[in-house]
């Protein structure tokens, strides 16, 4: 202990250069464990966006395709699907539940999705969680909307606000569906899932703004309104993609068959697990080479340590014979080098894990609100626990270099001072 | 009861030609203050690291309280070391990033004896060190300083109480005064002794300034007793 002791305040009478080495270390290993923590809760995030979802039925893309924009809102569908097929599917007697989704305006940056009323009863997440409502209810009225936890809070709509819903996906729009207001009737509760970031409206409205828009352009002002809209005329012709639930498990794949093999249009239906396998196969190139860079920079931080305890040997060498003087073995020695390498460690991987709360903390929102991933600021886990442990191992192994040094240099010095 | 005793003892460096060390018999007796001269490249401090128990003696004995250190192994000498001896040396020998009094306590951290015998004396450690700096003549105020705002003569009255703490049976002071300017040279060899009278600790001073060796109960050449010294073998260690 008096060892350990010593390697404290000797470490705090060189100060500048300790904190420099405890910061690069602090860095390394803020840096890997971020890239861990970000890789994991970003699986995690996405894994728990949809559940209980069957199929997902669309045009036919690439199966990551189609998932990252039906589900993720992430990039814009390459083609629609016709109304007749979608019924088609959906009258097949395997089929239990079908959820239409419609994609392609957007609020203020917010994706706009048409759907029924049946997404709020069948649209899952997370352990198979259901949507609820944090105030109002589902869309009845043709020009109802139902928005996301985020949307409500970043754009503070109340039940009762209007909305106008913008055409296309970018968050600044020339051309405005503003014949039609929107009224909230319902919000949200959240769910850390794209599902916040959503304005929900139904099919017909979908069908009803852009009614006259043939032309690519929006209708002359004045010449549509709710009253001269024919609600036979509202039944869509396309839609995006649909959610499919199945009476039974079994059939997921017949049925995948079936859709993938449907002769009148191109369709393709994805099992979402499946689908994020092929993502994440995709991703874990990536992942690996960020995992063996954090890990690299880790090391070069453990040899700034090197190099920092390595240079001062030298002008220690009086200390040491000072210490030798006093009855302190060689053995006491290594082992006082050898704490100041785990102190050093052991102090920047501390400093690192609270520079990743404070990062984490920040950038969260940002995530949550630019890439739909939440980064929960939990506990350490367990890997990351051992990812800290090897960490420190490493740094005790780096020290065993100047400590066998040192211990040398005490036994061939003896107590000789050198200037 | 001697002290030091060293009986047909030689030393030679690894891998050196020939003999540093070669004395046929030396001793102190207990409560003795032995001047010895010895200049550099006589293997003076060779010497010193056989009767600390640095290095084992290459052939003879070298008896310290009546021990033969030459069969002791290396961590039993440290311990003995720790236990019975206290250093001084010529400057810098305070560590810097420790206190005043942690200085002082240093040893008894590696010695329980010394811790023992110092708690005797006083109710804490740092209430000994005190004690010891006081008697030491330094001044109080000096205590809370970093101990490398200290002069060379305050240093080594810091050093002295660190070498006497826990009251070892032997203290040896490798050219403590020659940082110091005449003036404080006597009183701290004074001061010394009175101390080492106090803790009844035996004392061996090596210098080559002979000057000082009136003082002394006993003035030694280390040229006289090494046979080795005599055919001037460089000495292997570098000294300064």
């Amino acid at each position: 202990m008096a060892i350990v002791n010593l390697a404290i305040k000797s470490l705090f009478n060189r100060k500048t250069t300790v904190l420099l080495t405890i910061l690069a270390i602090a860095i390394s290993v803020c840096l890997l464990l971020g890239v861990e923590r970000i890789r994991t809760q970003a699986k995690e995030s996405f894994a728990n966006t949809i559940s209980g979802t069957d199929l997902i039925l669309g045009a036919r893309t690439g199966p990551i395709q189609l998932l990252l924009y039906s589900v993720f809102r992430i990039g814009n569908a390459t083609n629609n699907i016709s109304w007749q097929s979608y019924q088609d599917i959906a009258n097949h007697p395997a089929v239990e539940w079908t959820v239409p989704l419609s994609l392609g305006d957007s609020h203020r940056g917010h994706r706009v999705l048409g759907t029924t009323a049946d997404y709020f009863t069948h649209y899952r997440y997370g352990q198979k969680q259901n949507l609820t409502f944090q105030a109002g209810e589902p869309f009845n009225s043709l020009l109802d909307a139902v928005i996301g936890a985020e949307v409500a809070k970043k754009l503070g709509y109340k039940i009762g606000d209007k909305i106008v819903v913008a055409h296309g996906a970018g968050a600044t729009s020339f051309l405005e569906h503003d014949q039609f207001p929107f009224t909230v009737t319902g919000i949200l509760a959240p769910t850390s899932t794209p599902v916040d970031r959503t304005v929900h409206v139904s099919l017909e409205a979908i069908e009803a703004i852009h009614t006259g828009w043939a032309s690519g352009a929006p209708p002359l002002p004045g010449a549509m309104s709710t009253s001269n809209l024919d609600p036979a005329k509202l039944q869509p012709k396309v839609i995006t993609a649909a959610l499919v639930g199945l009476k039974s498990k079994v059939q997921m794949f017949g049925l995948q068959r079936v859709i993938n093999d449907y002769k009148e249009e191109p369709l393709q239906a994805i099992i979402p697990g499946v689908a994020l396998h092929e993502l994440w196969n995709l991703m874990s190139v990536a992942e690996q080479a960020l995992m063996a860079i954090s890990g690299f920079v880790v090391v070069s931080g453990l040899l700034g340590m090197l190099t920092m305890i390595l240079a001062s040997l030298n002008e220690r060498r009086r200390e040491m014979a000072i210490l030798r003087a006093v009855g302190c073995r060689p053995a006491q020695i290594f082992l006082l080098l050898i704490s100041e390498a785990g102190i050093l460690a052991l102090t920047g991987s501390a400093l690192g894990v609270v520079t990743l709360y404070g990062l984490l903390l920040l950038v969260q929102p940002f995530l949550l609100e630019h890439y739909g991933v939440l980064i929960s600021v939990s506990l350490l886990t367990l890997y990351e626990l051992k990812l800290l442990a090897v960490v420190c191992a490493m740094g005790l192994v780096v020290g065993l270099i100047p400590s066998i040094r040192a211990y040398r240099m005490s036994l061939s010095d003896g107590m000789t001072l050198r200037v | 009861m001697a002290i030091i005793e060293l009986q047909q003892l030689t030393y030679r460096w690894p891998k050196a030609p020939s003999n540093v060390i070669d004395i046929d018999h030396f001793t102190v007796a207990k409560g003795e203050k032995v001047f010895l001269k010895g200049p550099s490249g006589t293997g003076k401090s060779t010497l010193l690291g056989l009767i600390a128990g640095v290095n084992p003696p290459g052939s003879g004995e070298v008896l310290v309280m009546d021990q033969p250190l030459g069969r002791m192994n290396a961590s039993r000498r440290d311990q003995f070391r720790a236990d019975h001896l206290g250093f001084i040396f010529q400057m810098f020998n305070l560590l810097p990033y420790l206190s005043v009094t942690e200085n002082v306590c240093l040893p008894c951290h590696f010695s329980q004896s010394r811790k023992q015998r110092a708690l005797a004396q006083s109710n804490s450690l740092a209430e000994e060190a005190r004690r010891l700096l006081r008697d030491l003549q330094l001044d109080e105020r000096l205590i809370h300083r970093p101990v490398n705002e200290l002069s060379v003569g305050q240093q080594q009255r810091v050093a002295a109480a660190r070498a006497l703490i826990g009251r070892p049976a032997l203290v040896i002071a490798d050219e403590p005064t020659s940082a110091l300017d005449s003036d404080t040279r006597e009183s701290f060899i004074r001061l010394l002794f009175q101390e080492c009278d106090r803790e009844s600790s035996t004392l061996l001073f090596v210098s080559h300034d002979s000057a000082l060796s009136s003082l002394f109960d006993r003035h030694v050449e280390l040229q006289q007793i090494n046979k080795a010294g005599r055919q001037s073998v460089g000495e292997h260690q570098w000294q300064s």
